[in-house]
C-alpha cells in the first residue's frame, strides 16, 4: 500500500511538472505566427515590426496607460491589504469569504466590468473618462489578489505577536499600522508592482466595450491585429508582454526567495537558541582559530563538578 | 483591595460550558500559579482575563474596576505565551518601548521610562541588538519588562518557561521572581507543570473539569491537598488506599503495604475507607532491616530508577500491586532489583475520606 502510494506520489509529481511545462510552452504560442508558417507572405516578425510600436502616439499612449494603471495596481493592493487583515483578524467566516474572492478570480472580465461600474459610475458620477472606469472595473480581480497575498503573509505572522500587541494596547487599526502594514511594505510593494503590470496590458475586450476612444494601451497595440490581419505586429506586440511581465515578475519572485531564505535562517537559528549547545558550537565555529583553541582549552580546565547539578534541591524543597 | 478579583466567572464555548463559577482574587505584588490538566479550563481563564475569549457570566474586576466588558487593549491584561512573541525585526529598545508608542506618551516620557527599565532588568549595554541574539534569560527579562513597561495589572505567563532543560526553567523563575520583586507586579503563572513554580508562588489555584478544586497558599495546597486530583496536578504522589482500625491522637490504619500509625485532623469513623496521598520526596529507602526507631515502614523490591537532574526517582514494587514512586537524592547507592524498607517520613499525611 505504500510502495503504491509513493508510486502514485511520484506520479503526480511528474504529471505536474509536465502541466508546467506545457504552459511554458503554451506561452511562446502565439509567438508562431511571427515565425512566418500561418502568413508567409508578410516573412513573420521583423524588426520593423518592434520599430513601429515606438511612435511618439503610442509612447503617449503608453504613459497614459502606466499611470492609470500604476495608480490602479497600487490603490487595489493598499485596498486588498487593508481588507484582507481586518477580514483575517476579526472575521469568523473566512471560509466564505475565500469561496467569494475566488468567484471574483474566475469572473470574466466582462461582467467584472458589469459589476464594478454600476460602483464606479457612483462614486465617479460618470463625468470622469470612460479610460478611469475600464481601469478601475479590474479592481475586483486585483483586490482579491491582494487580498490572497495578505491573508498568505498574516498566516506567516506569529498569532503570538498579534496577542501581545493587543495586550499592550494596540487597537486593531494599530497593530496594521505599526506592525502588519511595515511588515508587509516590501510585499506590498512588489505586488502593486506586478499588479499594475499586468493590469496594463488587462483584458482587451472590455477596454473595446468601454472605451470607444481607443485609448487604452492593449487596443492600441493589438488592434492591429484585428483591423488590418499583421501578425507580425501582433507578434511583436505580444512578445513585449511578455517580457514586461516576466520582468514585472522578477522582483516580486527575487522578494519571495528573500523571504524564503530569511524565514529558513529565522527557524534555524529559533532551533538553535532553545538548543544551547548547537548555540555555542556555532560560536566556536565563528571563532578565529587561536581563541577557538583558547576556548577549548579554558572548557577542558573546568572542574568536572561544575557540570553535575546540585543535589541539595530535594532538600530545598522539603 | 485585590488586583484582580474573579467572581463566579463562566465560560462557554458554544454550547459547551468550559468554565463554572472561577472565584479566585490575586493581591498587588504577588505570583500565583493557575494549574489543572489540558481540559481543566486554566486556558480558557487565561484567555477571558485577556479578553481574547468572551465570558457568560460573572465579574473580572482589576483594582475594583469591571472589565470584563473592555475590548483586549483597553484591559491592561498582558499574557506572555510560550515563544514570549518578541518582535525579531525590532532592537530590545525597540521591543521595550512599543507599549510606550502605543499608548502616545511623550518622547521625553518613553525615553526616560525604557532607560529606567533597561537598567532595571540589566539591558542597558544590549538596547540595540536584536533579541535573537540575546541570551534566553535576557529574551526572558525583555518580555516580562515589555509588558510590565506599560504597568498592567496583571502579566499572565501562560507556559511562558518555555521548553527548556531543568536547569534553565529554575533560572527563568529566578529571574520572574526578581523582576517581580523589583518592578512590584502581579503575576499569573498558567501552566499544567507547575513543579518549577511552586517555589516562588504564593498562591495556588488549581482547577479541574472546569471548576476550581482548591486554592490557597502553595505551600499549604502542595502539602495537604484536598482531592487526590490536586495531588497529582501539583506534583507525583502515591496514593494508597487503606481502612482506619483504631482512632485516637495517632489513627491507625491497614493498608496492603502494612499497617501505619499516622496523625489525623479529621475524626475518622472506624473501619471507615480512606486513601493516604504520600509524597515521593516524603519517603525515606533504607536497607532491608535497617529501620530503627522508624514507627511507618514497609517493604518493597526496586523495579526501575529513573536518574533526573539532582534526584533519583525510584520506582518500586510493592505488596499493593499498585506503584509506588520514591524520590531519594543522588547519593541514594541502591540498584534494580535491591530489596529494601520505606520509611514514611511524616507523622502526617493528606487523608482523603472514602
Amino acid at each position: 500500500m505504500f510502495r503504491l502510494f509513493l508510486k502514485l506520489n511520484i506520479l503526480g509529481k511528474v504529471l505536474s511538472e509536465l502541466l508546467l511545462l506545457i504552459f511554458f510552452v503554451c506561452l511562446f504560442f502565439p509567438l508562431i505566427p511571427a515565425l512566418g508558417i500561418f502568413n508567409p507572405v508578410n516573412n513573420g516578425l521583423t524588426q520593423e515590426h518592434f520599430l513601429s510600436l515606438i511612435s511618439k502616439v503610442h509612447l503617449s499612449i503608453i504613459i497614459e496607460a502606466l499611470t492609470y494603471s500604476f495608480i490602479t495596481g497600487y490603490f487595489c493592493t493598499l485596498l486588498g491589504f487593508f481588507i484582507g487583515f481586518l477580514t483575517h483578524h476579526n472575521f469568523t467566516g473566512k471560509f466564505l469569504f475565500l469561496s467569494l474572492l475566488s468567484f471574483f478570480l474566475f469572473i470574466p472580465e466582462s461582467l467584472q466590468l458589469m459589476v464594478a461600474s454600476p460602483v464606479l459610475g457612483f462614486i465617479f458620477k460618470t463625468k470622469g473618462s470612460l479610460v478611469d472606469i475600464t481601469y478601475l472595473s479590474s479592481f475586483l480581480f486585483l483586490t482579491t489578489i491582494s487580498i490572497l497575498s495578505t491573508y498568505a503573509l498574516m498566516a506567516k505572522v506569529s498569532k503570538a505577536e498579534l496577542e501581545i500587541l493587543s495586550n499592550l494596547g494596540a487597537s486593531p487599526i494599530q497593530i496594521f499600522t505599526k506592525f502588519i502594514f511595515p511588515l508587509g511594505k516590501k510585499m506590498a510593494i512588489y505586488l502593486g508592482f506586478t499588479l499594475s503590470i499586468q493590469v496594463l496590458f488587462y483584458g482587451t475586450h472590455t477596454q473595446f466595450i468601454a472605451n470607444p476612444d481607443k485609448h487604452v494601451l492593449t487596443w492600441n497595440l493589438s488592434g492591429p491585429y484585428f483591423l488590418y490581419n499583421d501578425f507580425g505586429l501582433s507578434s511583436a506586440t505580444y512578445s513585449l508582454l511578455l517580457v514586461l511581465f516576466l520582468i514585472s515578475l522578477l522582483p516580486t519572485f527575487l522578494f519571495i526567495n528573500k523571504e524564503f531564505h530569511k524565514q529558513n535562517i529565522k527557524n534555524s537559528s529559533k532551533s538553535n537558541t532553545k538548543n544551547k549547545k548547537s548555540t555555542r558550537k556555532k560560536v566556536t565555529r565563528k571563532l578565529p582559530k587561536k581563541k577557538k583553541v583558547a576556548t577549548e582549552i579554558a572548557e577542558k580546565e573546568l572542574p568536572p563538578d561544575k557540570s553535575i547539578p546540585e543535589k541539595s534541591n530535594l532538600e530545598d524543597k522539603k | 483591595m485585590s488586583k484582580i478579583k474573579i467572581n463566579s466567572l463562566d465560560i462557554q464555548v458554544g454550547k459547551e460550558t468550559i468554565v463554572s463559577s472561577a472565584i479566585f482574587s490575586l493581591d498587588d505584588n504577588q505570583i500565583a500559579t493557575l494549574t489543572g490538566n489540558q481540559n481543566s479550563g486554566i486556558f480558557e481563564v487565561s484567555q477571558c482575563l485577556t479578553g481574547a475569549l468572551p465570558h457568560s457570566a460573572g465579574t473580572i474586576l482589576a483594582e475594583g474596576e469591571e472589565i470584563q466588558g473592555l475590548a483586549p487593549n483597553k484591559r491592561k491584561v498582558v499574557k506572555i505565551t510560550t515563544d514570549w512573541a518578541l518582535f525579531p525585526h525590532l532592537t530590545v529598545k525597540q521591543n521595550l518601548e512599543i507599549g510606550l508608542h502605543l499608548k502616545k506618551l511623550k518622547s521625553t516620557e518613553i525615553q526616560e521610562l525604557s532607560t529606567q527599565y533597561l537598567s532595571h532588568l540589566k539591558l542597558s549595554d544590549k538596547q540595540a541588538m536584536y533579541p535573537e541574539v540575546l541570551s534566553i534569560e535576557d529574551q526572558f527579562k525583555l518580555a516580562i519588562g515589555r509588558a510590565a513597561i506599560i504597568e498592567p495589572h496583571l502579566i499572565i505567563l501562560e507556559e511562558a518557561l518555555g521548553p527548556f532543560d531543568f536547569q534553565t526553567r529554575q533560572k527563568l523563575v529566578k529571574i520572574a521572581n526578581e523582576i517581580k520583586k523589583q518592578l512590584s507586579l502581579t503575576l499569573l503563572f498558567v501552566t499544567i507543570f507547575p513543579m518549577d513554580i511552586l517555589g516562588i508562588s504564593d498562591k495556588l489555584i488549581v482547577m479541574h473539569k472546569g471548576f476550581i478544586e482548591q486554592s490557597g497558599n502553595a505551600q499549604e495546597v502542595y502539602e495537604s491537598p484536598a482531592t487526590p486530583i490536586v495531588a497529582k496536578t501539583t506534583g507525583e504522589i502515591n496514593s494508597v488506599n487503606a481502612q482506619v482500625m483504631m482512632s485516637g491522637d495517632f489513627t491507625m490504619f491497614s493498608t496492603k503495604l502494612g499497617g501505619f500509625n499516622l496523625k489525623s485532623q479529621d475524626k475518622l469513623r472506624m473501619e471507615s475507607q480512606v486513601e493516604l496521598l504520600i509524597r515521593p520526596e516524603q519517603t525515606k529507602i533504607v536497607a532491608l532491616g535497617n529501620t530503627a526507631d522508624a514507627r511507618n515502614v514497609f517493604s518493597a523490591k526496586i523495579k526501575s530508577i529513573q536518574y533526573m537532574a539532582g534526584f533519583q526517582y525510584i520506582h518500586l514494587e510493592t505488596d499493593d500491586q499498585k506503584p509506588f514512586i520514591s524520590i531519594q537524592n543522588q547519593d541514594c547507592s541502591f540498584k534494580v532489583d535491591d530489596d529494601i524498607d520505606v520509611i514514611l517520613t511524616r507523622d502526617e499525611y493528606p487523608i482523603i475520606k472514602k
